[in-house]
């Protein structure tokens, strides 16, 4: 982890200092994670390379405000966030819809239908429930860095924590 | 053991929690309470698929499409607003100053220093006075805003003119204007620690 985080810094400051190539290290490090992260919170499969792009993209121009003394990763949660945000809402005002899957033709498994349906769920959570639901839950954060990537105290993530799982359950109970 | 307790131990943990079996107490109240029961059981469903959703992997790869958009941009903008930290200072400074200096212009002469010695019964008047003031203030569109703030905040010091012991002590209008302009910054400080942090350039 420490060995991580150093080696985050190290490519940040070189990439801040001219060198843009090593953003690379960055992206082949984090795609992987960034495009769980994008497909949790409801963006279809399909688009995931886009939105996935779309991030690195805000991330690499905000490089800039990053501060190198704190962690990276919570830093990249959280732009990472405002970007997914940014690009569904844009969407939402193109009649966006979450994706659940490919089209019903397609025959689904009982195990990938449930996860459809939770996706779905997550989907109709509000925002302020469902982004520290998928950091924690999903992306296995601790409240702490939830809290960080959020940009919340570490009390307010643990009510909304909380509440979200019961919003969850309500949700999909109603199935 | 209450129902909510129940929940609170056994539905409300952290997700590795959740995972284990329950402590021989709550097992025996989820033996013994079946709405409890029912609604562990929905947790621990939920927890289940949760799980079964973090371990499906989603992998792409964009770094080719990403350093190729890259080339095309400029090198990453260090220039940033400044952060909270320094903001909250420069603001409390800037609205600490716009006060004193408000104050200052509204009540050039010896207004604010008749309010400042008058009489404990001369308080109703005074605020009398200040009401008037405020409306004249309010009809004034130009200074509108500042008269509105200075306004209020000479009212809530007229409590203070009952400790006129305290006003031997107070050399001067200077004073005054600081105390006022603290209260206020203070105010504002305390705004804006509930607002969110400015957001950086991009």
């Amino acid at each position: 982890m420490a060995e991580r985080a150093r080696s985050d810094r190290e490519a940040v400051c070189a990439v801040r200092a001219g060198d843009r190539e090593r953003f690379e290290e960055i992206v082949a490090r984090y795609q992987s994670m960034l495009a769980s992260l994008a497909y949790r919170m409801g963006i279809a499969r399909g688009d995931l390379e886009d939105v996935v792009s779309e991030v690195f993209l805000r991330l690499y121009q905000r490089l800039g405000a990053y501060d190198p003394s704190r962690p990276f990763f919570p830093w990249l949660y959280s732009v990472a966030l405002h970007r997914i945000r940014d690009l569904q809402r844009r969407a939402a005002r193109q009649a966006w819809r979450p994706d659940v899957g490919p089209p019903a033709v397609e025959p689904r498994g009982p195990d990938l239908v449930e996860q459809d349906q939770l996706r779905l769920a997550l989907a109709q959570l509000p925002e302020r429930y469902r982004r520290p639901l998928v950091l924690y839950h999903l992306e296995e954060l601790s409240v702490a860095e939830t809290a960080a990537a959020l940009d919340l105290p570490e009390g307010s993530v643990k009510v909304q924590l909380l509440r979200g799982r019961r919003r969850l359950r309500e949700l999909m109970e109603r199935k | 053991m209450t129902c909510r307790t129940f929940r609170q131990r056994a539905m409300e943990s952290s997700p590795a929690a959740a995972r284990q079996a329950l402590a021989p107490e709550l097992e025996t109240h989820r033996r013994a309470c079946p709405r409890c029961a029912a609604a562990w059981t929905a947790d621990r469903e939920l927890q289940r698929q949760l799980d079964r959703l973090r371990s499906q992997s989603v992998t792409v790869d964009v770094r080719s499409r990403v350093l190729a958009r890259l080339r095309e941009m400029p090198l990453p903008d260090a220039a940033v607003r400044p952060a909270r930290k320094v903001a909250v200072p420069a603001l409390i400074a800037g609205a600490a100053l716009a006060i004193a200096l408000l104050i200052g212009w509204h009540f050039p002469g010896a207004e604010l220093a008749t309010a400042w010695q008058l009489a404990a019964e001369q308080v109703p008047q005074w605020l009398a006075w200040a009401l008037q003031s405020l409306v004249r203030s309010a009809l004034a569109l130009a200074r509108l805003a500042g008269a509105l703030l200075l306004d209020t905040a000479l009212m809530l010091i007229a409590p203070l003119q009952w400790v006129r012991q305290v006003q031997s002590a107070l050399p001067d209008l200077l004073l005054v204007n600081g105390l006022m302009a603290l209260f206020l910054a203070t105010a504002v400080a305390a705004l804006l620690r509930r607002l969110p942090a400015p957001r950086r350039l991009s």
